[in-house]
């Protein structure tokens, strides 16, 4: 990695990596910017970058910040027994029940799990949208582990769903007892899914800004 | 790695037909926060409208108040929930923070009355059970005023009545609240229908004036001629009918009670309106007799140990229960050195019925009528006697009769009487005692007169009769040991 400058890259040598299958090929003979280039093993569309992954990133990150609001302002469940009633329980009421209750660790990891995780996918995400955009040289390589980072949680942070749609689906005696998914809950899973979705449509490769414009950029 | 199979890929044909994705402009991906946005805005949206608005109340302990948890119920409808509890800011109650629902935003107006549901028991009976699982709710009962309001001050007991609650209110005068309390039944034939509601002391006229409420369609029992007695506890009374016991229902008895009945034949009459007022009579023996009228004081003279006889121990005129003792006490009768026993009864003129009416004189004062008619009884034999009414007990009463052998009567008018303190007696018969104590074998007439100079007679007539001898027998029945003695009557 010392020599990073003259190291050839793909699009110099114009490789193409097919994020399906795996397989690398060259490209012959420089053609049109506008030809679609299919990978000759499962035809998936090449490209040195994957179109607009930045915009794609950008739309999933922002709408997973705005739902993020109601998914923490909102019940994600109600649970109801004859000796209470109804009661509605959000992320954060639910884990200051827990402490209160005595159960810091299980507070914890109900917090990193609810609260924490998803804020820092969002925030981790927004750092390396904004570093992308800018095509900044800053930290390349913590900015490439924070991505596979963020890959890798992805869908833990669905937890919270998995817990309320095994409630609901457990807990029915009827007049005695249920439990109930309120709004909250759709709108915590749509944060999780989108960014998911925004981890998925960044593209890495944007982490190592080439020097000049790459062949074919679209 | 680079190359498996092929050993460099082969340059890409141009397919036949290329995929033309044409879209300037920004990507279709950016539907994705719109929709985004869309959603969140409509859930906040959501949940902004359905709240309504926050008041807060003002309550003398949480006790079971519990924030998030605590509803707020409207005729059992769950109207809104507590949001937060906390302390005023001078400790001395706690303030309830309540999000009511935005459908009833508007029972939040100035008459609007919230309370603490919990379990109870009390004289009212048990209530709030459902709560001893659910805990404790906000009981609310809406105003009717049109000017809303944010704060309000909490009831520390659910009120008795709630508006709109169909019904009516009277109000009861008495002496005495016995056990009632606020709560207690008010009871149709044993059977509730309404309850008391609140009391207060009238220190005018030394009076309890007691709110009640009865609930519809009952109130149409209530005419102006109802009768309404405390129907209280259980009532034992020993006297020389023998030993009698009366209950009501069983929650009455723990926590009294209220009856009432329509005299007969009232039954047609109109309802009485809301808030008329009523007496409340001590038992129903006292509610439903037929009004007595004015009571007439008359002083009975003993010569023998009245022991047995007790205060309202009652006073008989042939069998007919007429009155009843009010005072007992001794005398000295310095001139004979005798302790004579000085009786005083009331008795009701107005139950001697047809008689009263036949051999009353004209006049136009009724009272004086009355003591006109008992002083021509004394003068013709009327004598007082204490006998005894159960042997069991050897609780006695006074029997008025006409013993016989009276050797002479004189009844006299009292303008003042030094033994009473509040001695404006106006008429006073006296009777020369007849004493015929046969346990003692005295026979024959004693003649007393005792030295009164206050004291006039009006009228004095010797009682002998001609019934007297069948009447002495039937005395002697009466009372085995108890002297029958004619003592002086006198009324006042």
């Amino acid at each position: 990695m010392s020599e990073a400058s003259s190291l050839q890259t793909g699009a110099q040598l114009r490789l193409y990596g097919c994020p399906t299958c795996g397989r690398v090929s060259q490209l012959l003979h420089p053609i049109a910017d506008s030809t679609p280039l299919p990978c000759p093993r499962c035809a998936t569309p090449l490209h040195h970058r994957r179109p607009r992954s930045l915009q794609r990133t950008w739309a999933y990150l922002i709408a997973a910040t705005i739902l993020y609001i109601p998914a923490n302002l909102l019940p994600i469940m109600s649970t109801s027994n004859v000796f209470q009633g109804e009661t509605l329980h959000t992320i954060l009421g639910g884990i200051e029940e827990l402490r209160t209750g005595g159960d810091w660790l299980l507070a914890l990891i109900v917090f990193i799990a609810s609260i924490a995780v998803p804020m820092l996918k969002i925030g981790a995400l927004l750092v390396l949208v904004i570093t992308a955009q800018r095509r900044s040289r800053w930290k390349q390589v913590e900015r490439a582990q924070l991505y596979r980072m963020i890959d890798a949680v992805g869908h833990w942070s669905m937890l919270d769903v998995f817990v309320v749609v095994l409630l609901v689906g457990t807990i029915r005696f009827g007049p005695l007892g249920g439990v109930m998914p309120e709004p909250g809950l759709l709108a915590f899973g749509a944060v999780v899914v989108l960014t998911m979705l925004a981890a998925g449509s960044f593209d890495p490769r944007l982490i190592w800004p080439e020097e000049e414009a790459p062949q074919r950029h679209p | 790695m680079s190359d498996d199979t092929p050993g460099s890929a082969p340059p890409p044909t141009t397919p036949p037909t290329p995929v033309t994705r044409k879209w300037h402009g920004p990507s279709l991906v950016w539907l994705v926060p719109i929709v985004a946005l869309a959603v969140g805005v409509a859930l906040l949206i959501r949940a902004v409208l359905s709240t309504g608005p926050q008041v807060t109340i003002d309550f003398h302990s949480a006790n079971g108040l519990r924030p998030g948890k605590t509803e707020v119920r409207y005729k059992e409808v769950v109207v809104g929930r507590v949001e937060a509890v906390t302390l005023s800011e001078k400790r001395d109650h706690v303030q309830a923070t309540v999000r009511l629902d935005r459908s009833v935003s508007n029972i939040a107006v100035e008459d609007t009355r919230f309370w603490v549901v919990r379990p109870r028991i009390d004289t009212a009976g048990v209530s709030g059970i459902e709560t001893l699982f659910s805990g404790a709710y906000i009981g609310v009962d809406a105003g009717e005023s049109t000017k809303q309001k944010r704060h309000f001050t909490g009831l520390e007991n659910p009120p008795f009545v709630l508006r709109g609650e169909p019904g009516r209110g009277f109000v009861l005068r008495t002496e005495d609240l016995g056990s009632l309390d606020v709560g207690s039944p008010i009871l149709y034939k044993r059977n509730r229908v309404g309850r008391v509601v609140g009391y207060n002391l009238d220190p005018l006229v030394d009076e309890l004036w007691v709110q009640i409420f009865i609930e519809a369609p009952y109130d149409k029992l209530v005419n102006p001629q109802t009768r309404f007695w405390n129907a209280s506890g259980v009532e034992v009374s020993l006297n020389s009918s023998g030993l009698k016991v009366d209950t009501q229902t069983l929650a009455s008895v723990i926590s009294g009670g209220i009856s009432f009945e329509r005299p007969q034949g009232t039954q047609g009459l109109p309802q009485a309106s809301d808030g008329s007022r009523f007496k409340l009579f001590p038992d129903r023996k006292a509610a439903l007799a037929p009004p007595d009228g004015p009571p007439l004081r008359v002083r009975m003279v003993f010569d023998q140990s009245v022991r047995g006889l007790d205060i309202d121990a009652p006073v008989d005129f042939l069998g007919i229960e007429i009155g009843a003792i009010k005072a007992i006490r001794l005398d000295y009768d310095g001139k004979r050195k005798r302790f004579p026993v000085e009786v005083e009864a009331e008795i009701y003129p107005t139950r001697l019925g047809a008689v009263r009416d036949s051999m009353r004189q004209e006049g136009d004062d009724d009272k004086r009528r009355d003591t006109t008619l008992l002083q021509r009884l004394v003068q013709n034999g009327l004598r007082a006697q204490a006998r005894t009414g159960n042997l069991l007990t050897g609780q006695m009463y006074v029997a008025l009769d006409f013993p016989g052998k009276v050797s002479k009567a004189e009844s006299r008018h009292l303008h003042r009487h030094p033994g009473h303190s509040h001695g404006a007696g106006h008429a006073v018969g006296r009777a020369a005692a007849d004493r015929r104590d046969r346990g003692q074998g005295q026979q024959g007439a004693v003649r007393r007169d005792r030295p009164q100079p206050q004291r006039h007679a009006v009228a004095g007539a010797p009682g002998d009769r001609a019934a007297a001898p069948r009447r002495a027998g039937l005395a002697r029945r009466g009372a085995a040991h108890a002297a029958v003695s004619a003592g002086d009557i006198a009324t006042r």
